[in-house]
């Protein structure tokens, strides 16, 4: 800012125009005037940060411990929510409070989490962003964009799961699939990128995930005909820089596992979750949908690459190193967009680079993340009848249920044995935790050509008559002896859509079934202290600093709600 | 009571009524008064767009840049039509004049005064861009589509619905229609130190202000010593005087073709190229 500004303020400081004089008096006028920062503040990585002050370096993107920042939507670029900060432990966790809510306006039920930098919490909601005093729920400043109309489906709920930020800028998708770049210190719209131009089912509903200089984002729009992609823009200027599609036209590789024709343009295999990032392997991994139509696959036969797949890709490029597909021929809508965790860990004794992930398919995956070699599973759904297992290259054993125009009851059902809620790797457990759901679905299929406006699900699922599991579990896996320390039944009738995180304190947080944020053991899955939102909770929770308290905070409902001892 | 001395009260009375509501009466000779549009928007549209108009279960029309740039024709199509869409009803029985009340008090919500007829340009717009981001130093604090700076109001869409004169007014007298969140303030802590900003949120507890570099400075009120809030935003309040009539023009007609030229902005293209 120029001379001019300060000039401003130094008539301001002057000026004898109606001041007023608030408290008391009987400061020397004398004293010279100096802009001093009340606060600095020191997060994990060593970096002092002035507290109030947004400028986020790719240094602290690369940050190894979560403490007081929370640089993304995963909080760093492993996706595990594993905190480092160790304040709130199970002795004295009985004593976490509220601190602050703050309402949302024009929202349906939130599904972000919230980012936090230099105790700045970002925020989005149906198109709008938000800027938070992260310690008071403050609002500092609001973009307002408002919802588009003419959407289906996912896109048409508006739903957004937060921010990116690089620099002294925010990022974020919209509903309609734009990314816009919004200055950080006033939400002032800096730029806005229509991304998926040529078929009106790609919404958005993600968050964009900061690589080096690139801002990387996906689209919704599985079940409705679109093909999938994920692009990278320049996060200075929104420049597109690559583009990789997921659904290869004739010709390209993969193209040989779908039919013939145009219907790779509707194939599916969108990118509807944030990936996780490898800068040693500098390697971006990026999960894609089921492919469309959802049910119907006789006008798709073949594997269907690269739909259900978790995609390796390099990072400058966009160009694919390997893939691993979950869910050759997917009839039953599972994706595999959950967050693929980084993990480095012993495997059968030996370290490892691993990727650990829950599948909508009802089995957890241990992948190696050099080569995409898949080196173990575990079923953990306890009511499945679509496979008989994994054999040993991962392909799924499947028990050829097809849907038909009857219905075709399959578990786990079209929700998944899990679903996009976060997962979280704690490395002081060695454990993997994440909620599970034991559902069914009985599956209808009727053959009908693509519509644009129209879902391409063809044609539905619904809850089959009579006895069958809808129960919730939060569950803990252990790597050392690749089986279940604990899986806890979620006693309750609110079905929450809400994913976990982990501390250094020895907790597992999470939304429960009871419209609670809970915390647990996270050795035991012993249950501790649970605060009731009292609203619906489709959301992850996440936990930062400010002059050395650890805070969390959880969407719920229309609000967030934030939380830290005493 | 004589019949004669109740005439008269009853004369007075009705004359005083009479007076009563003309204090509700906007300036457009035969309008709708601001009573009546408070009042219908209160019982129609508060359930779901606030009393403020800031949001709820429905949008926040008092703030959103796209409502606000809508014109006062558009907005009595919405209330008469309702947005199917969005899951807002229409309200045909509101009648002609109780729609223009209501769109008339969200106009006062917005800030707004809702100028229906397009607007003559009587400046040139590139001269007064060449001023915005050069001599007049607006692009300082002012940012218009993603160029300029940040601690001062984004001005892409100002001009929308807002009359020239006004806009003239906002750039001359800056601090006569002063936004809390523009205002500059003065704090000193008990620790003797001194900051300036703009004063971006406080409650009976806490001031929060920014600094010229954007950081954000959490205060508790306890921690001051001294708050002197000034009756200026950061605005330099000498355009008047430092630039001529004819560049104040030009300013003028840069911001109507900006806001002009947002709202007109086409859908995105689409193509069946692989690229897009």
């Amino acid at each position: 800012m120029t001379r001019f500004c300060r000039s401003i303020f130094g008539l301001a400081a002057a000026a004898s125009l109606a001041m007023t004089t608030v408290t008391a008096q009987g400061q020397s006028a004398a004293k010279p005037e100096t802009k001093v920062s009340l606060a600095k503040v020191k997060d994990g990585s060593g970096h002092a940060t002035k507290l109030g002050l947004i400028n986020v370096r790719s240094s602290d993107l690369l940050q190894k411990t979560i403490k007081n920042n929370w640089v993304s939507y995963n909080g760093d670029y492993t996706g595990r929510r594993f905190s480092s900060f160790a304040q709130v432990t199970p002795a004295n966790v009985s004593h976490l409070a509220a601190k602050w809510v703050f309402r949302a306006q024009n929202e349906g039920v939130l599904e972000v989490t919230p980012v936090v930098v230099a105790g700045v919490m970002f925020i989005t909601g149906s198109n709008d962003a938000y800027a938070l005093d992260a310690r008071t729920g403050t609002l500092l400043w609001h973009h307002a964009r408002g919802v588009s109309s003419g959407l289906i489906d996912d896109a048409s709920g508006h739903i957004n799961r937060g921010v990116a930020i690089l620099g002294t800028r925010v990022y974020m998708e919209t509903d309609n699939a734009h990314l816009l770049c919004l200055d950080a210190r006033s939400g002032n719209l800096i730029w806005d990128v229509a991304y998926a131009n040529n078929n009106k089912n790609y919404g958005g509903t993600s968050a964009p995930l900061i690589v080096k200089d690139k801002v990387v984002v996906g689209t919704s729009g599985g079940d409705d005909g679109v093909r999938g992609f994920v692009a990278a823009f320049d996060a200075q200027t929104g420049k597109q820089m690559w583009r990789f599609w997921t659904i290869p036209a004739p010709g390209e590789e993969g193209s040989a596992t779908w039919p013939p024709g145009e219907i790779y343009l509707h194939g599916g295999g969108t990118t509807w979750m944030p990936g996780t990032y490898d800068p040693e392997l500098n390697t971006l991994y990026w999960g894609t949908s089921n492919p469309s139509p959802d049910y119907d696959g006789s006008v798709r036969p073949g594997d269907n690459l690269y739909t259900s797949s978790l995609l390796a890709l390099d990072p400058d490029t966009g160009k694919m190193k390997w893939y691993f597909q979950f869910n050759p021929h997917d009839l039953y809508d599972y994706d595999s967009v959950q967050t693929p965790v980084l993990v480095d860990a012993k495997f059968k004794n030996k370290p490892r680079k691993l990727i650990v992930t829950a599948n909508r398919n009802g089995f957890l995956y241990i992948l190696d993340r050099k080569t995409g070699q898949y080196l173990y599973s575990k079923q953990f759904s306890q009511s499945m009848n679509w496979a008989k297992g994994i054999d040993k290259n991962g392909r799924p054993i499947s028990n050829n249920l097809i849907p038909n125009a009857k219905g075709v009851t399959v578990c786990p059902g079209v929700v998944g044995a899990t679903n996009w809620y976060s997962p979280s790797y704690d490395p002081q457990t060695n454990m993997f935790y994440f909620r599970s759901r034991e559902a069914c679905s009985l599956i209808q299929v009727k053959t009908e050509p693509f519509k644009e406006g129209r879902p391409y699900y063809s044609t539905g699922a619904r809850r089959p008559v009579g006895n069958f599991p809808n129960t919730g579990y939060i569950n803990a896996f252990d790597l050392n002896k690749l089986d279940f320390a604990w899986r806890d039944r979620q006693i309750g009738s609110r079905q929450a859509w809400a994913g976990v995180m982990t501390t250094a304190g020895g907790l597992v947080a999470f939304g429960n079934d009871a419209n609670e944020f809970e915390m647990d053991d996270a050795r035991t899955g012993k249950p501790l202290w649970a605060f009731k939102l009292g609203q619906a909770m489709h959301s992850s929770p996440m936990s930062y600093g400010i002059d050395g308290k650890q805070y969390f905070a959880v969407a719920a409902g229309d609000d967030v709600f934030a939380f830290a001892l005493p | 009571m004589t019949r004669h001395r109740l005439a008269v009260i009853l004369v007075c009375f009705c004359l005083f009524l009479s007076g009563i509501s003309a204090y509700g009466q906007d300036k457009r000779p035969g309008g709708p008064t601001h009573d009546q549009g408070a009042q219908l928007f209160g019982s129609n549209c508060a359930f779901c767009h606030g009393a403020d108009g800031m949001g709820g279960r429905g949008p926040a029309i008092a703030t959103l840049p796209k409502v606000i740039a809508l014109s006062d024709e558009a907005l009595i199509g919405i209330v008469h039509n309702g947005e199917a869409d969005q899951g807002m009803p229409g309200f045909p029985d509101l009648g002609d004049q109780g729609t223009r009340a209501v769109v008339q008090y969200l106009r006062s919500l917005q800030g707004v005064t809702g100028a229906t007829s397009p607007v003559k340009l009587t400046g040139d717009s590139n001269a007064g861009q060449q001023l915005f981001f050069g001599n007049a130093q607006c692009s300082t604090c002012h940012m218009v589509r993603g160029k300029g700076g940040f601690m001062s109001t984004e001005l892409t869409t100002y001009a929308t619905n807002r009359t020239p004169g006004e806009i003239m007014q906002a750039i001359v007298t800056p601090d006569a229609n002063l936004k809390p969140t523009s205002r500059v303030i003065k704090v000193q802590t008990k620790a003797g130190e001194s900051l300036t900003g703009v004063l971006r949120a406080e409650d009976n507890l806490n001031i929060t202000l920014q600094t010229e570099d954007g950081q954000y400075h959490f205060l508790p009120r306890s921690s001051l010593a001294t708050v002197n809030y000034t009756n200026h935003s950061l605005m330099p309040h000498d355009y008047g005087t430092r630039l001529t009539p004819r560049e104040l023009d030009d300013l003028v007609s840069f911001l109507i073709v900006t806001g002009r030229n947002a709202q007109a902005e086409p859908a995105p293209t689409r193509s069946r190229s692989h690229d897009w």
